[in-house]
């Protein structure tokens, strides 16, 4: 997370300088525990489901296309539900349940593949620093920190104007950005596990460096970094959605949920239904709560596990 | 402990150096130069090599940084492209009112935000712990422009209270007037900003009330309301801390969002208006101004933590 | 005191001394009694009286207060704002322009002149030479007395080679501005040109002083003076006190810009803006039904259109230009997006409210089979094809969505690229391919067609080069034949409309709104707030 866009609840995990850890135990590798969804993280993972469905099929599915009318006779924006159009119109007098379809898959499709760039670059360069040893370490966390500093909307603003939007170059742009952020967590939680004395020994043991990540430190990161990600799916949508507002998102007519709130903002103004406007903000918010409802529960499990670095 | 301190100072003045370097040959990658910006598509060759050389811009470019770098430090940033203004005019009047919303948001909207936090980790569980938790996470989810408008209808066109937009002159307001005069703007900012500051002050507290020591405490009978207040506030003050510099630094530098829709002008804006007519020298220096705002507050934020925290102040 | 004998005298037929008591009556909050108690005084019946009531508050409710002030909010602005008459490139600027400066002629209602600061416009028989002599007594801000030299001064700045102005295209028949005396200049054009003062009325031909090069802090004769002047956040204009002639109403304006149409709406509707530019249409109904707002639109043939560059391979295809043309859903634009205020385009900018509006060339429809045909013919195939939009005006984006709708029938790839409207004169227009635009309308035929499609034009937004075309546009200014006249001006309008690189759908009319103690209003048909022309005889009737 940098400063500049809506911060995650994984912040704590990583000291503002990271380079200080603290145990007092000494302790065996936790023992991995069966993680199990309490009844908050049910309905969460149902709701999640439930958008990752509509967003796979969505486009095969949706009444009509993103960009079509459902009344070509009508010349009236932002009617009221009625068949045909069973969320009302838009701004531009097509069908609301259509766009929220379609956009669904690209809000999701979008969000998706950036943080999984971020999570690609920023898990292998925050973990690969800590292996490769101080020097590299403190080189790659500088260059990782002068970014970090850069307003993430500036960052956006400045590599979308210059090569122009495009879903890919959104992708590409939220994953860099991002990237900075989850290379400070991966480091952080990495070098809080890579001091503690299961690896140390590990380390006596003589076992080598691929076996000490993926057998030592993984199984420990993963947990936080899991719940981080989908935190930062959420980011990735409302950072998307603010270039959106300066109109450097997602391209018309091409929906996406936070394009699709701004576009039909007028409605709440002038509209005859403030669906258009509401619709896409409750997919948003639904999917941020189900999403933070399930991460509420593997932090919680996470917490456990790594209760001796807390 | 001082020299502590010391390293951190170090570290932040090499990462405002790398950022000075990341920007100035961001700015050269990027397609055509302040000369042909400013002269149009229908300068002649004659003339953009005259302004290249009245710019400086015919020096390699180890020479041309420097020069950049040495002018910055001296408060000289050069004059805007398009209106030929001095930047350091343009960002003076806009960094005032980009203070006075982030002060204000951050004096009125960060102690509601923790001491709500706070209140949640002393009953976990509680029908309070969990309204305030569902409505965070839902707050986190709503983007600016949407709380905004929901802001406007409300207070504005509903109520008939308030004005939505910041438009006039801010001088000589009192605390009063000014927080009247930015309402609107600052309570969407709190909103933006309380979501995740209820949550990590919540999680830093129950985090260090899962510590031994508290756990002993516990033991021992003390009430937990006055384990929270006497111990486990103290030794959460750091991650806290930290929070509220990242919020501090968004606040600063990311309100983009807010300041255009509610029409005041502050930097954000300002960043925005030079990305889109491309004048480079102009983003050059904002981009400069923000990583520098960014490494004081969290060097101000890191000695905080230090100060609070004894086991910091020996790492291993 | 006059005695009426008469049982009916109106208003308009009691003496002057009458009626100013009556006015002062009215004014000091006179009820309708004290006003009837005193003409019934004067011997005239209830009646009478009762309806001088109402004719001296009417008169009253019409002539101008003075004070108060007033905030205007255009649509938008940025750091690219001047205050220079030779570069302004927006309304915003147009606005400010009419605030601080004051121009030789002034346009009206109906698009002809009236003298301003000349006080008389005189032509020789051909319209080769145009003699203005200049009102006499008029300041600047700074109290220096206007003369020849500054109008030389001001429209040589739009002259020659090397000039920058973005007008002088309309002015480039003028050869030299000959100084007679101090108050006499004469403009000696190289060809004839009747609209020579019409087109002198327009935004670019204020009057500075002479030798003013730095306009950050302009000095010009208008009915404002600059207070603060920040491109991109505001312009505060208080009263110039020796303004030459009534108006100057106002205590001080306050104008900037809201990008944003949403928040522009809220502001106005919550009262903290009390003028707003571009009214969205699909909000007139909602402004209509507010109390105390107004919407104040005016019948134009400003147009919304697309510019194809004719100079970049990628855009120069005629037959692609010609499929768009094609595709063009002009009758949902204008009935869905303009809700009725505007009218048909037919890919040319002289619209029905033009004077020489040419209504012989048959109007180009929504049709996918000619479309289709042209895109085949074009060979562009499944390329994608973009397009640069940004919401400078109604319409101009969803001309694109519906363009880019219909395309993909026919399997012709279009891609919107919306961008913000902070920046778009200065970083899209005349740049992109493809861009959206939002064209002012003019006041002549010709002088539309001068800034915007002759070769050599400033404006040439299609980079269309057509000598023939730029032949008769010279011509036609001082042909006086009407049949001759018409015949020229449909052919210019009928070679853009076949040839050039604007597709053109619809116009509109400019829709801005009020608040309803806002008075002065004008109504040129030429840009927003009345033709810009408002900023002199704006009051405030609750002053």
């Amino acid at each position: 997370m940098t400063h500049h866009s809506r911060p995650s609840t994984q912040e704590h995990y990583v000291a503002p300088f990271d380079d200080v850890t603290s145990f007092e135990e000494l302790k065996d590798a936790p023992p991995p525990a069966k993680f199990k969804l309490t009844f908050m993280g049910k309905i969460g993972a149902v709701v999640v489901t439930f958008w990752v469905l509509i967003a796979l099929l969505g486009p095969f599915i949706a009444p009509l296309g993103e960009n079509e009318l459902p009344f070509p006779d009508a010349y009236s924006e932002f009617q009221a539900p009625q068949p045909g159009a069973w969320l009302g119109t838009d701004v531009d007098d097509r069908d609301v349940l259509s766009r929220l379809m379609f956009g669904a898959s690209r809000t999701l499709g979008i969000a998706f593949a950036a943080t999984i760039i971020a999570y690609f670059f920023g898990v292998i360069l925050g973990i690969g620093a800590i292996v490769a040893g101080p020097k590299v370490d403190l080189v790659v966390s500088r260059i990782n920190d002068a970014f970090m500093s850069l307003p993430t909307i500036m960052l956006g603003l400045v590599v979308v104007a210059a090569v122009g939007s495009s879903i890919p170059i959104l992708i590409l742009t939220a994953g860099f950005i991002y990237t900075t952020v989850v290379f400070r967590l991966a480091r952080g939680i990495g070098m809080d596990i890579i001091v503690m004395d299961y690896v140390e020994a590990a380390k006596v043991r003589g076992d080598g460096i691929w076996w000490i990540v993926t057998r030592e430190i993984w199984p420990n990161a993963a947990m936080p970094l899991i719940s981080d990600f989908g935190l930062r799916l959420i980011i990735v949508i409302l950072f998307i959605s603010s270039l959106g507002f300066l109109g450097l998102g997602v391209q018309p007519p091409q929906a996406d949920w936070g394009s699709m709130v701004r576009e039909n903002l007028g409605a709440l103004q002038y509209g005859e239904s403030y669906l258009p406007v509401i619709a896409p903000a409750v997919a948003i918010a639904t999917l941020t709560v189900g999403i933070n409802l399930v991460v509420d529960d593997i932090s919680s499990h996470a917490g456990r596990k790594l209760s001796g670095r807390m | 402990m001082l020299s502590l301190i010391a390293k951190r100072l170090g570290i932040g003045l090499i990462t405002v150096l790398a950022v000075s370097i990341i920007i100035f040959l961001g700015t050269k990658i990027l397609p055509g130069d302040a000369a042909e910006l400013r002269l149009g598509q229908s300068a002649s060759a004659e003339n953009l090599a005259v302004l290249r050389e009245r710019l400086g811009l015919d020096k390699p470019y180890w020479q041309q940084y420097l020069s950049w770098l040495v002018n910055f430090v001296q408060g000289d940033m050069g004059n805007s492209l398009s209106g030929d203004t001095p930047i350091s005019g343009l960002i003076a009047d806009r960094y005032q009112n980009t203070l006075i919303v982030s002060g204000l948001t951050a004096l009125i909207g960060v102690p509601i935000s923790v001491a709500l936090g706070v209140m949640a980790a002393m009953f976990p569980g509680s029908t309070y712990d969990r309204v305030l938790t569902f409505t965070s996470v839902t707050l986190v989810a709503a983007p600016e422009f949407f709380t905004a408008t929901l802001l406007v209808l409300f207070f504005v066109l509903f109520l008939g209270m308030g004005s939505t937009i910041v438009s006039g002159s801010t001088d000589g307001m009192g605390l009063f007037e000014l927080i009247q005069h930015f309402a609107l703007p600052i309570t969407t900012l709190c909103f933006v900003i309380a979501s995740q500051l209820i949550r990590m002050s919540r999680a830093a507290v129950l985090n260090v009330m899962a510590s031994p020591y508290i756990e002993m405490a516990i033991l021992k009978g003390i009430p937990r309301r006055r384990i929270i207040l006497r111990h486990a506030l103290l030794n959460a003050i750091g991650p806290i801390v930290n929070v509220i510099a990242l919020n501090l630094a968004y606040l600063i530098t990311g309100v983009i969002v807010v300041e255009i829709y509610f029409s005041y002008q502050g930097l954000a804006t300002l960043i925005v208006q030079g990305v889109q007519t491309r004048d480079f020298v102009l983003v050059q220096s904002l981009g400069m101004i923000f990583c520098a705002t960014y490494v004081v507050i969290m060097l101000i934020a890191d000695i905080a933590a230090i100060l609070a925290n004894p086991r910091q102040r020996h790492p291993k | 005191m006059t005695k009426y004998k008469l049982n009916e005298p109106d208003f308009e037929s009691m003496s002057l001394e009458d009626r100013q008591k009556a006015l002062g009556m009215v004014s000091k909050g006179a009820t309708r009694r004290d006003v009837m108690s005193w003409m019934m005084g004067l011997g005239a019946t209830a009646i009478a009286s009762g309806s001088v009531f109402g004719s001296a508050t009417a008169a009253w409710a019409n002539t101008p207060k003075k004070g108060g002030r007033l905030v205007i909010a255009d649509d938008q602005h940025g750091p690219a704002d001047t205050l220079d008459p030779a570069l302004y490139a927006s309304s915003n600027d147009y606005f400010r322009g009419r605030m601080f400066f004051g121009s030789l002629t002034r346009l009206t209602n109906d698009l002809s002149y009236e003298p301003e600061l000349a006080e008389e416009v005189i032509s020789n028989a051909d319209a080769t030479e145009w003699t203005f002599k200049i009102r006499r007594g008029v300041e600047f801000h700074d109290g220096k007395t206007l003369t020849a030299d500054d109008v030389i001064y001001s429209m040589n700045r739009h002259l020659g080679e090397n000039t920058v102005s973005k007008a002088k295209s309309l002015v480039d028949m003028v050869s030299e501005w000959v100084k007679v005396n101090d108050y006499e200049v004469k403009a000696v054009l190289s060809s004839p040109n009747a609209d020579l003062p019409i087109a002198l009325g327009t935004f670019h031909f204020k009057i500075v002083q002479d030798g003013a090069t730095d306009f950050s802090n302009p000095v010009g004769t208008g009915p404002y003076k600059v207070a603060e002047f920040t491109p991109g956040v505001r312009t505060i204009g208080v009263r110039n006190e020796n303004y030459w002639t009534d108006g100057a109403y106002l205590d001080e304006i306050e104008h900037f810009g809201i990008g944003d149409s949403v928040a522009r709406l809220n502001a106005f509707l919550n009262g903290d803006v009390d003028v707003m530019a571009n009214l969205p249409p699909k909000a007139i109904a909602k402004v209509q039904a507010a109390a105390g707002k107004e919407v104040w639109s005016v019948k134009s043939g400003a147009y919304i259109n697309l510019a194809c560059r004719m100079d970049l391979a990628e855009s120069n295809n005629r037959d692609m230009i010609m499929a768009m043309k094609h595709l063009m859903d002009r009758e949902r634009i204008v009935k869905g997006v303009f809700k009725g205020e505007g009218s048909l385009g037919n890919d040319h900018p002289i619209g029905p409210a033009y004077f020489d509006h040419c209504p012989d060339i048959p109007q180009r429809e929504l049709d996918p089979d000619k479309a289709a045909y042209h895109f085949k013919k074009s060979g562009i195939g499944s390329t994608t094809i973009p397009i640069v939009a940004s919401e400078i005006g109604p319409g101009c984006v969803e001309q694109c969505l519906f363009l880019q709708r219909e395309a993909k029938k026919i399997g012709m790839n279009i891609d919107v690229q919306k961008v913000t409207t902070d920046g778009w004169f200065s970083t899209v227009w005349m740049k992109a391919p493809i861009s959206a635009q939002s064209w002012n309308m003019r006041p002549t035929a010709n002088i539309m067609m001068s800034l915007a499609f002759k070769s050599d034009a400033a404006w040439n937004e299609t980079f269309h080069q057509d000598p023939e075309f730029d032949k008769i546009l010279v011509e036609v200014r001082g042909v006086t034949d009407p049949a001759k006249r018409k015949e020229m001006y449909c052919t210019l309008q009928e070679k853009i409309h076949n040839e050039n690189g604007c597709v053109a759908p619809a116009h509109r009319n400019y829709v801005d709104a009020n608040a309803s103690y806002v008075k002065g209003l004008a109504h040129v048909p030429i840009n927003n707030f009345g033709g810009s022309e408002c900023a002199p005889t704006l009051w405030r009737d609750d002053a």
